[in-house]
């Protein structure tokens, strides 16, 4: 691919800008907004606590608007232009985003100039902070790093995702892959100024960075927005992620930790063997995540909830590029082993035998539909590409769904052999209010 | 049935027509959507805590009913009406808020079908014993899910505070004790009571054939019978205009303290028009003086008492309304009283024009913004109708509202003796702090 030369990446238009950076275009005037997106790339590593810092740290000001409110003032007077940015994992990645959002000048009276002055308010906060003697000042870089560190703990607040982050901690105590994405309350504790300038140098000058647009853009535009925006930005395939041999643990751990809770989280994860996985053998992992949890009609909604009443939420999802199943239950104390055996023996029945015909059909229609549904927002659209581009299968949303609607209960079946036992049970664990809860 | 062009400053397809039986019908057609979205809705939620009796008289009915109906009436005889979406690949799902319940689905093709499928199951109540036993057990775990959540817990104990006896102060889904006086008998009662077409109102967004869902709508309603009803009037609570206490503390599982500060707003104009200005005026109000472009936002922000989960809103209905300022923070007491400082500085400088017209370009920008989706549309386009105001009339109120409207809001609303204060206190055994250490290698 050279500038110039049009390619199709999904449902975009594929660019590259002289330095090498990938630009993904979706032209439309479907909306009402146009959205740039900048994804920064790194490893999993020690420098995630670092590296996701650096966004708090850049909108408390920039060298022409000196401090939060001149920056927040400035965005506000584009009618609430957004400039806001997060970090997420994405298999042994974590993405920094940076996304600027701006109305489309033509449904404001007097049509304003908006997207330019926004264009250029970004560069201002991505490459020019405010800096005094060439650093952080020390009053706000200790702010944002005491900030940092509380937003780590408050994960503890909810307890659904402080249970997920417990089970990936145990079960992946040496992989990258289950490190928390802000990083540690250590990693935090151990920042100075230098390394947050440092991280900053690091996002802006050496990582490798994709960029996305969605609106009402012609590629050529944007390719040369971008030059001037990221003059030295490149991109880079996926980090190299050590291959991982998938063996089944010897028996699954249980973990439970009590907490002073009214209803006890009950998580689980294993994994799933990825190797020489086929196009057809991937969507067909999906279809079976669904059946066993995606949904109101899926196994453990149907058994766990609707026939025990045993919990209000029970679900399954399926990480595909590291290929791992998780579980997870709202429950009663009491009924921990109950659904434990509930969980495994769902699993175990795909395993042994094809999955009904109804069951696949409403899995595979909710998928296209779902799949369809993301056409219609366009941070879903940047979110889904982004995952596409890290499997290596680009494919349209169409084609995607055409793949999903061929999915056979033989191919849920075999790739239900994929799926090992469980490394670990995890239950976060509240006071039993109920004798064997639920009904039998 | 006629359909009307509803005239809106952004230059969308807005319909509306009445269906059979009287049900307002609100569409917004928009070509290149590849998903529709459809939600009914009633005038009915957990605010409703007295139903009609023959006489006419209110009778109280358990607190949270209105949420369990929601749950019960996905299923039917033939079973769970949910897996007749999931079966077309619609996802359906449904809310109970204080003033409304809201069932509504999403799909991406046969749009009449689901409509049809909605329309049918909203009507079609069917209740037993066994099969509210069950409900009873998986709304437990819902009930005890949401009594870990200190967001809801801090908001429903402030709640409790500012209150003495709207019925704003009970918790949506009730107690674990008071849904088991639930029965069938009280379901359908709610049912009769307050799921009359009338009382209701459909709206359709996103990717579909107006004329055709609106003709598939005509028909499933008039395939339906009712009895002649009306739209609920809900009295006005006659709540006192002081509040219950000033103050009230829970230990809980946090990681540090979290503060709620409440103030009751007993300036509630009847006609729609006054309400929504007085809405618009408290949330730009809120926005000048707490959004990040605030420098008394940067003051407290830099000093440390609040940081980005502090959050200023502004609720109200057509009896009640309340802002709340809350937010993580180590020094609760110390950061209630920089808020009532700040208030005071704020009184003591006026609002200025230029943060007035920021706060109202913002409120401008995101207004388009929320065109973008077809669920927040049709979301909006529902609230609207029950309100009695549409989509133009907030652009209207936007345009008309000055600086002094909101100092009269700061005078008249934001005082200190209409407040409360709710805080949860970290309980004090260390598990927060070692599991959040984690190893780090």
């Amino acid at each position: 691919m050279t500038s110039g030369n049009t390619e199709k990446a999904g449902d975009f238009e594929h660019r590259r800008t002289r330095s090498g950076l990938d630009v993904f275009v979706l032209p439309t005037r479907k909306w009402k907004t146009k959205l740039l997106r900048l994804h920064v790339r790194a490893p999993q590593s020690e420098r995630n606590a670092a590296r996701a810092l650096v966004p708090n740290l850049l909108r408390r000001g920039t060298r022409r608007l000196p401090n939060m409110v001149a920056v927040s003032r400035a965005l506000e007077g584009l009618y609430g232009t957004t400039w806001s940015s997060s970090a997420y994992k994405l298999g042994d990645e974590q993405i920094l985003t940076f996304r600027l959002e701006t109305v489309e000048e033509r449904f404001l009276p007097g049509k304003p100039p908006i997207f330019g002055p926004a264009l250029k308010l970004a560069r201002e906060l991505l490459f020019e902070p405010f800096l005094v003697d060439g650093g952080f000042p020390a009053a706000i870089f200790e702010q944002e790093r005491l900030n940092h560190r509380r937003d780590i703990e408050a994960q503890f607040n909810d307890k659904l995702s402080y249970s997920f982050q417990r089970l990936l901690d145990e079960m992946f105590r040496d992989d990258p892959y289950g490190r928390p994405v802000l990083g540690t309350v250590a990693q935090t504790d151990a920042l100075t100024a230098a390394t947050a300038l440092d991280a900053h140098r690091e996002i802006t000058t050496r990582l490798p960075m994709r960029a996305f647009a969605v609106g009402d853009f012609e590629p050529a535009e944007v390719v040369r927005i971008l030059e001037e925006l990221v003059p030295t930005a490149a991109s880079s395939a996926p980090f190299p992620s050590g291959a991982r041999p998938h063996r089944a643990p010897a028996a699954p751990r249980v973990l439970v930790e009590s907490e002073s809770v009214s209803q006890s989280k009950l998580v689980t994860g294993r994994r799933v063997d990825l190797a020489n996985l086929t196009e057809r053998e991937f969507d067909a992992l999906r279809v079976y995540a669904g059946i066993l949890g995606g949904g109101f009609h899926s196994r453990l909604f149907q058994t766990i909830r609707e026939k025990h009443s045993l919990a209000y939420f029970a679900s399954a999802s399926l990480d595909r590029l590291r290929g791992v199943l998780y579980t997870s239950c709202g429950i009663d104390a009491a009924a921990r082993e109950k659904v434990t055996a509930l969980v495994e023996a769902e699993i175990e029945s795909l395993r042994q035998a094809p999955v009904r015909a109804d069951e696949l059909d409403q899995t595979r229609n909710l998928i296209v539909s779902g799949s369809r549904s993301m056409l219609d927002s366009p941070g879903g659209m940047v979110e889904t590409l982004e995952a596409n581009l890290a499997t290596g299968r680009l494919r349209t949303l169409e084609q995607v769904c055409e793949a999903v609607a061929a999915v056979t209960a033989a191919d849920v079946q075999a790739v239900a052999q994929r799926v090992l036992p469980p490394d670990l049970i995890f239950c976060l664990e509240g006071e039993a209010h109920a004798e064997g809860a639920g009904t039998p | 049935m006629n359909l009307s062009t509803i005239d809106n400053a952004i230059g969308e397809t807005l319909l509306r027509g009445e269906l059979a039986h009287g049900l307002t019908l609100l569409m917004n057609p928009r070509p290149g959507f590849s998903r529709a979205f459809g939600m009914l809705a009633t005038r009915y939620g957990s605010l409703d805590s007295r139903v009609p009796s023959a006489s006419g008289a209110l009778e109280a009915v358990p607190d949270g009913i209105a949420h369990f109906l929601e749950h019960k009436l996905f299923e039917d005889q033939h079973g769970d009406v949910s897996l007749r979406f999931s079966q077309r690949g619609a996802s359906c799902n449904a809310g109970t808020e204080f003033g409304k319940t809201s069932y509504h689905f999403s799909c991406a093709g046969q749009l009449e079908e689901n409509l049809e499928t909605l329309i049918r199951f909203v009507y079609d109540p069917w209740f037993t014993k066994e099969s509210v036993a069950k409900e009873q057990g998986i709304i437990e775990q819902e009930i005890r899910m949401y009594d870990d959540d200190p967001d809801w817990i801090v908001f429903f104990n402030l709640l409790e505070s500012l209150y003495q006896r709207h019925p704003v102060r009970i918790n949506i889904a009730g107690t674990v004790q008071s849904i088991q006086q639930i029965t069938p008998e009280l379901l359908y009662r709610c049912h009769r009571s307050f799921y009359h077409p009338r009382n209701m109102v459909l709206a359709v967004a996103g990717g579909f054939d107006a004329a055709r869902a609106a003709e598939v709508a005509q028909r499933t309603m008039e395939s339906l019978h009712f009895e002649p009803g009306s739209a609920w009037q809900r009295p006005r609570c006659d709540e006192p205009t002081t509040i219950l206490r000033k103050r009230h503390e829970q230990p809980f599982a946090v990681s540090r303290p979290q503060l709620a500060l409440g103030f009751k707003d007993i300036d509630l104009p009847v006609a729609p028009k006054a309400w929504l200005r007085r809405d618009l005026a408290s949330r730009l109000l809120l926005d000048v003086l707490f959004s990040s472009s605030s420098l008394h936002h940067a003051r407290l922000y830099e000093s440390g008492l609040i940081d980005d989960s502090f959050d200023a809103s502004y609720s109200g209905e057509h009896d009640f309304g309340f802002t709340i300022l809350a937010g993580e923070t180590d020094e609760p007491d110390r950061l209630v009283t920089q808020l009532f400082q700040t208030l005071a500085n704020a009184r003591q400088q006026g609002i200025a024009l230029a943060d007035f017209e920021l706060a109202r370009n913002r409120f401008l920008g995101r207004y388009v913004r929320a065109f973008n989706s077809a669920e927040s549309l049709a979301s909006a386009l529902v609230s609207g109708h029950f309100r009695g105001v549409s989509l133009d009339d907030l652009i209207e109120a936007a345009m008309s509202l000055t600086a002094a409207d909101l100092a009269a809001r700061l005078d008249g609303h934001l005082r200190e003796e209409l407040s409360a204060v709710s805080i949860l206190i970290p309980k004090d055994d260390g598990e927060a702090e070692d599991d959040a250490d984690g190893d780090d290698d």
